[in-house]
């Protein structure tokens, strides 16, 4: 057993692709008496379950809340965080009875699984304490004894958000004896949901007010950069840290696994799905109990599938227990839990599961934990391989890259897995937008009156906004009083994890009107135009009618031999600079942008042979909105030390923002596309395009004149801008992190191009070359070699694992 | 114009920037935002500052204002003769019914004369409920000497809240029970949270109440299309109202109301509205002890159905019985019949009166109507009953013969009650 990764290591086909190793010593865990104030109830309790001291975390966590202190706990799978809030919350109720704890948690499964764990600790109290949980499935009839008589109520933020603060009179008892509000994962609560988050712990609050209680606050968190900033801001109080973890650690090897290159010219990668198949099924040979994470439902099942067939085909193995389980949201509770109880018992040899394990439900110890790609973040990473080794065995992680630049740029550069973390959670709570909303529902809740405060929004903004409202007929102002003066209920319209501009849904016609797809609404003009072509689960349809007020598009079925590609640019203005600096050559801003996306056409393009087979017309409302960016210019003398045109200059920042897209994606631990990119003029006389078909740059259209290709070098003053913005109207919250970490960004993106093994550039860094120019990399370099004032050392090079042979410049 | 309006135009797609003085009372950007509200929710309003005029409203309902410190209320009192007809009904008749009465049909107790109830109805400013819905009418009414009063009192503004709540209580504490129309559920509650968040006593929670409508469900729910309040009226009561707002517009008429917007007529449809569903309620009260204390056949005979049915659950048998018979005696579809004569069989079972029963299932089963459960029925008398195994093996064929082949829970019972029945007939034969 001591050398798991030997199995890896030792086979020959698997062995040389992995990149580095890196190894984590075992640590034995720091332990603290029970407290003395602890009820003896609880003590043995904790005793019959084998535990006789506290985790010196659990130790702090107790102090802190009989001191009367929010706080977050910080620490990893696994190391027994539900006791430090579980136990202040019990002793509460025992000390008074009439006591009552809230604890959110961001998925119904999560909550399911720890109402479970608290269940078990109160039965064996043998004590009538009363746990609840209170969400979409509770059933009405329930619901009432719920509001009496729950001490504990477990629910999630959609339905305190939908189901409890808009009924706040209903659980008046509730809210007049809240002593506790536990809020799990807040790491979590970041960017859109985070805001929105914030935005619903200040009605929390409000209400709490109302009914003159003032609860403690207790937050857990996975490792982030920040959580002491993020905690506050989400509460706005102060909020006390426990980071320091007392659990012991186990001893593990995690091995970084890339793909074999099997295209060098494109830079393609063998399918990292069947690489990490073959992994886990050596680890399920040799009697490794393995967990096998994917990134999509898709995925599980598909490697489900595969390891079954190896695994559970033979004669044999039908009569026999079952050794390979998929697991994700979606499978019935009873399914799940039989899965679970396999994987404790050791029955089930290996599971493959979405990112629905990752988070505190109980599976025991495995010994490997196999990530086929980058989750997302460094957090959910560490999570997902502390599923491995969890009691102490040595145990080991196999981490599988994909292509693409993220998980690319982290295997060759894995330090950025342990030094501290590099993953902020940033919010915006005053969002306008968000913001609207929010103060729509509390004054649902409870009308706001003159001179009232909300958070820490600006009194006079909050009038302003209020003011707004009141003109707009959604409230009514009747003495100092702002009361809800329309016949819906606003939490019904408002979406916790999104901004409210409304999706799109996408119907065929030829189905009875079935729903097919949705779109998000920047993705609209982009997608679903009259005459697209929207390819959905593997059918074509072609768009007849786009009903751009109702959010509809109309569609059918259709069997083409084209798909259709939209033609569209994106200009960014600079509304106000807010904030600027130097650094090195130059001056970086952030601020507030207006960006506006057009779509002016579309092509139509072979499948296979990409042929273009002809072109349309779009006639749609441009998108447009005020968001915050972070930019900044290359001044013309920095440009022109350079031999190059400025085409080429264009070409190589086109570079360079694709790959510090991907880095600033790591900092904010962002989701799909939370932030976007543009390069163009910083007075926006122009902008650049780089579709296949249309790279270079061009005039924004105005009413007089369409949009028209322009020569770089006719420019009397050429000064290209890189922009990178929230991809939110309003912003959400990223522009000054990234403005703040301009220069840590830019050496990583370079650290990025030059450890990219490909020759021009290629998905996994600058695009691909078809879209970024041939030269795209080099000139990238270069100019970033200029701005850091940086030269590349050749050994620095050489430590990348990947590129000895290769030179970049001169 | 301040820095976060310039926000809100921006973010709400204004392209008008101008900076300049006094934008509050620049047209063009109060066209865009609302023209930008309009797109964004379709909902938006223009601004009205100015109340609407008040006395309008007072003069053309012979209300009048009620006013203490900072708030104020319109109060409207009205009387209905209860000489007259209210549809086809004497509301004079309510003096015929009794504290037994009460109490047997009702469930209520301490109700000697029916000038102790309060009737009881709101309008509000939403219909899904919440802390946000309001109620900006309430109608109450009562009964002294032949004689029915009605008080409406309405909110001209949000504020004065509190005070129309503490009026409504103090006239409750002289009633020893409420009267509504689905106030259960949904009135009631509302007015209980109203009073919690105006920090008063939530008086009228675990008030003794009736709400017709749960009995207009036990009696009607077969022979009328629902048991909306209306719907009894035409249906009972033999009222048509004519020019009725609907009730889902009311919202939006109060609000367009205090915003100075709305038509005046409206906004009496309203009051009338809240008026008739409280005369109606005493007419319904009515027209249930007609009903309830009526044993001969129903003009429906789906009305005796019910009562059937009402009369079972309450555990009287014997007025059960007499309108199952009722049933069987009228002109009805086989579909009913067949369910009736199982029901009353059924109460015939439960009463261990088999020899009466047992006729009933025959007939059932004698339908053109294939139906296993009155051969099932048969099938467990002769087991358990009689132990004539013969007939029960014979009566479990017959169920196998016609039982649906998909109904898989059905099919396996009978196979395993076939098994058993012919064991044990074996082992008698032994």
């Amino acid at each position: 057993m001591a050398e798991i990764e030997e199995v890896i290591r030792s086979d020959p086909n698997l062995g040389k692709n992995v990149q580095y190793v890196y190894e984590i010593e075992g640590s034995a865990g720091q332990y603290a008496p029970f407290p003395d104030k602890l009820a003896s109830k609880i003590k043995s309790v904790l005793q019959e379950k084998g535990i006789e001291q506290l985790y010196s975390h659990q130790a702090q966590a107790w102090e802190l809340a009989q001191n009367e202190d929010n706080f977050t706990v910080v620490t990893p799978t696994a190391s027994g965080k539900t006791l430090c809030y579980n136990l202040p919350v019990l002793q509460k109720i025992l000390d008074k009875p009439a006591s009552k704890a809230m604890y959110i948690f961001p998925t119904k499964a999560l909550s399911q699984d720890q109402m479970n764990e608290l269940h078990e600790l109160i039965t064996l109290m043998e004590e009538d304490i009363k746990v609840y949980t209170f969400d979409g499935d509770t059933p009405t009839s329930a619901r009432k004894a719920i509001r009496k008589q729950g001490q504990v109520v477990v629910t999630n933020p959609d339905m305190l958000h939908q189901g409890i603060l808009p009924h706040h009179s209903k659980w008046m008892q509730f809210f007049q004896n809240l002593e506790y509000v536990i809020i799990d994962e807040v790491h979590t609560y970041r960017g859109v949901f985070g805001s929105h988050m914030t935005n619903l712990l200040r009605r929390l609050k409000r209400v709490c007010q109302f009914y003159r209680s003032d609860p403690l606050f207790i937050f857990s968190s996975a490792t982030i950069a920040n959580p002491k900033r993020h905690s506050e801001k989400l509460l706005e109080e102060p909020v006390k840290i426990i980071d320091k973890s007392g659990a012991p650690v186990s001893p593990k090897k995690i091995l970084f696994y890339n793909p074999p290159v099997v295209n060098k010219e494109l830079g393609i990668r063998a399918s990292y799905i069947n690489q990490a198949r073959k992994i886990s099924q050596r680890l399920i040979d040799n009697n490794i109990q393995t967990i096998t994470f994917a990134l999509s439902r898709l995925n599980v099942e598909v490697l489900t599938k595969y390891l079954k067939d190896i695994f559970e085909s033979d004669r044999e193995s039908m009569s026999q227990n079952e050794k390979i389980a998929g697991y994700r949201g979606g499978y019935l509770p009873n399914r799940r839990r039989a899965i679970e109880k396999g994987l404790r018992e050791g029955t089930i040899k290996g599971v493959i599961s979405t990112n629905a394990l990752e988070l505190g439900i109980d599976i025991g110890s495995l010994d490997a934990a196999v990530l086929a790609g980058y989750p997302g973040t460094v957090s959910s990473t560490w999570q997902q391989i502390g599923r491995a080794g969890r009691t102490g065995d040595a145990a080991l992680g196999v981490y599988v890259a994909r292509s693409r630049p993220i998980d690319q740029f982290l295997i060759t550069n894995p330090e950025y897995f342990f030094s501290s973390s590099p993953e902020h959670a940033r919010i915006n709570p005053d969002n306008l937008m968000i913001l609207v909303d929010h103060i729509k529902c509390a004054s649902f809740e409870l009308p706001f009156e003159d001179g009232d405060s909300y958070g820490e929004v600006e009194p006079k903004d909050l009038q302003e906004i209020l003011k707004f409202l009141q003109e707009g007929g959604i409230l009514h102002k009747s003495g100092d009083r702002y009361y809800w003066a329309e016949d819906v209920y606003p939490a019904a319209d408002v979406n916790l994890r999104r901004i409210p501009e409304g999706n799109f849904v996408v119907v065929d016609t030829s189905k009875d009107n079935k729903i097919v797809g949705e779109v998000d609404y920047s993705s609209a003009p982009m997608t679903i135009y009259p005459d697209a072509i929207y390819m959905a689960s593997g059918r074509e349809y072609i768009v007849d009618d786009l009903d751009w007020d109702g959010r509809k598009a109309y569609v059918r079925e259709t069997d083409s031999d084209y798909y259709t590609d939209a033609i569209d640019y994106t200009n960014v203005k600079v509304l106000s600079e807010d904030e600027k600096r130097k650094s090195g050559n130059i001056e970086i801003f952030q601020g507030e942008v207006q960006v506006v996306t057009r779509v002016i056409g579309f092509k139509k393009i072979k499948f296979y042979t990409n042929e273009n087979v002809g072109y349309g017309k779009i006639n749609l409302p441009d998108l447009e909105m005020a968001t915050s960016s972070y930019w900044f210019t290359i001044p013309e003398y920095v440009v022109e030390t350079l031999p190059y045109q400025r085409a080429d200059i264009i070409d190589g920042l086109l570079g360079i923002s694709k790959a510090l897209h991907s880095i600033a994606a790591i900092k904010i631990m962002s989701e799909r596309h939370d932030i976007r990119r543009a390069v163009g003029d910083k007075t926006s006389e122009w902008f650049a395009m780089n579709k296949i078909t249309e790279r270079g740059i061009y005039t924004p259209e105005t009413p007089d004149s369409p949009s028209k290709k322009l020569n770089p070098e006719d420019l009397d003053n050429f000064q290209p801008t890189i922009f990178l913005y929230d991809n939110y109207p309003g912003g959400i919250g990223f522009t000054p992190l990234l403005f703040d970490s301009h220069e840590e960004m830019l050496d990583e993106t370079m650290k990025m191009l030059t450890s990219c093994s490909c020759e021009n550039g290629c998905p996994s860094c600058v695009g691909p070359t078809k879209e970024v120019g041939k030269n795209s990399k080099h000139i990238g370099i270069a100019i970033l070699e200029l701005l850091t004032s940086q030269k590349v050392k050749s050994q620095e090079r050489s430590e990348s694992p990947l590129d000895s042979q290769k030179k970049y410049l001169n | 114009m301040s820095k976060l309006k310039d926000k809100l135009n921006q973010i709400y797609h204004q392209e008008n920037q101008d900076h300049g003085g006094k934008q509050d009372q620049n047209p063009e950007i109060r066209k865009q935002l609302n023209r930008l509200y309009r797109n964004r929710e379709n909902k938006i309003k223009s601004r009205q500052n100015q109340r609407p005029n008040f006395k309008k409203l007072i003069d053309e309902m012979g209300g009048k204002f009620i006013k203490e410190e900072e708030q104020e209320l319109i109060l409207v009192a009205d009387r209905f003769d209860m000489l007259d007809k209210y549809g086809e009904i004497d509301l004079r008749e309510i003096y015929n019914y009794t504290q037994k009465d009460y109490y047997q049909y009702l469930h209520i107790q301490n109700i000697k004369y029916p000038e102790q109830l309060l009737f009881i109805d709101t309008e509000t400013t939403g219909l899904a409920g919440g802390t946000g819905t309001i109620a900006f009418l309430v109608g109450i009414g009562w009964i002294e000497k032949e004689v029915f009063h009605l008080q409406q009192y309405f909110l001209p503004e949000f504020k004065s809240e509190d005070l129309m709540l503490k009026k409504i209580a103090e006239k409750i504490e002289n009633f020893s029970a409420l009267v509504s129309y689905n106030g259960k559920s949904f009135d009631i509650p509302l007015l209980t949270s109203r009073y919690l968040l105006n920090k008063q006593k939530p008086i009228l929670e675990n008030y003794p109440h009736i709400d017709l409508l749960h009995p207009n469900r036990s009696l009607w729910r077969y022979s009328s299309d629902n048991c909306k309040l209306q719907t009894i009226e035409g249906d009972k009561i033999g009222l048509y109202r004519e020019d009725d707002i609907p009730g889902e517009l009311i919202p939006a008429v109060y609000f367009n109301y205090i915003n100075n917007r709305g038509k005046l007529q409206q906004v009496v449809n309203i009051f009338e509205h809240n008026r008739l569903d409280i005369i109606s309620m005493l007419a319904n009260l009515i027209c249930l002890f007609q009903s309830f204390k009526h044993s001969g056949p129903s003009e429906n005979p789906l009305e005796d159905f019910a009562k059937g049915r009402h009369f079972k659950k309450r555990k009287e048998i014997k007025r059960s019985i007499r309108h199952y018979e009722n049933v069987l005696q009228s002109d009805i579809t086989e579909n009913r019949r067949f369910k009736t004569l199982m029901e009353l069989a059924g109460v015939y079972k439960k009463e261990k009166e088999y020899e009466k029963a047992v006729p009933l299932w025959e007939k059932a089963a004698d339908m053109d109507f294939p139906a296993v459960k009155p051969l099932v029925e048969l099938a467990k008398y002769y087991e358990h009953k009689v132990k004539d195994f013969q007939k029960a093996i014979q009566w479990t064929e017959n169920a196998l013969e016609i039982v649906d082949e998909e109904d898989v829970t059905t099919l396996a019972k009978l196979n395993k009650r076939l098994k058993r029945v012919q064991r044990k007939n074996k082992k008698r034969d032994k």
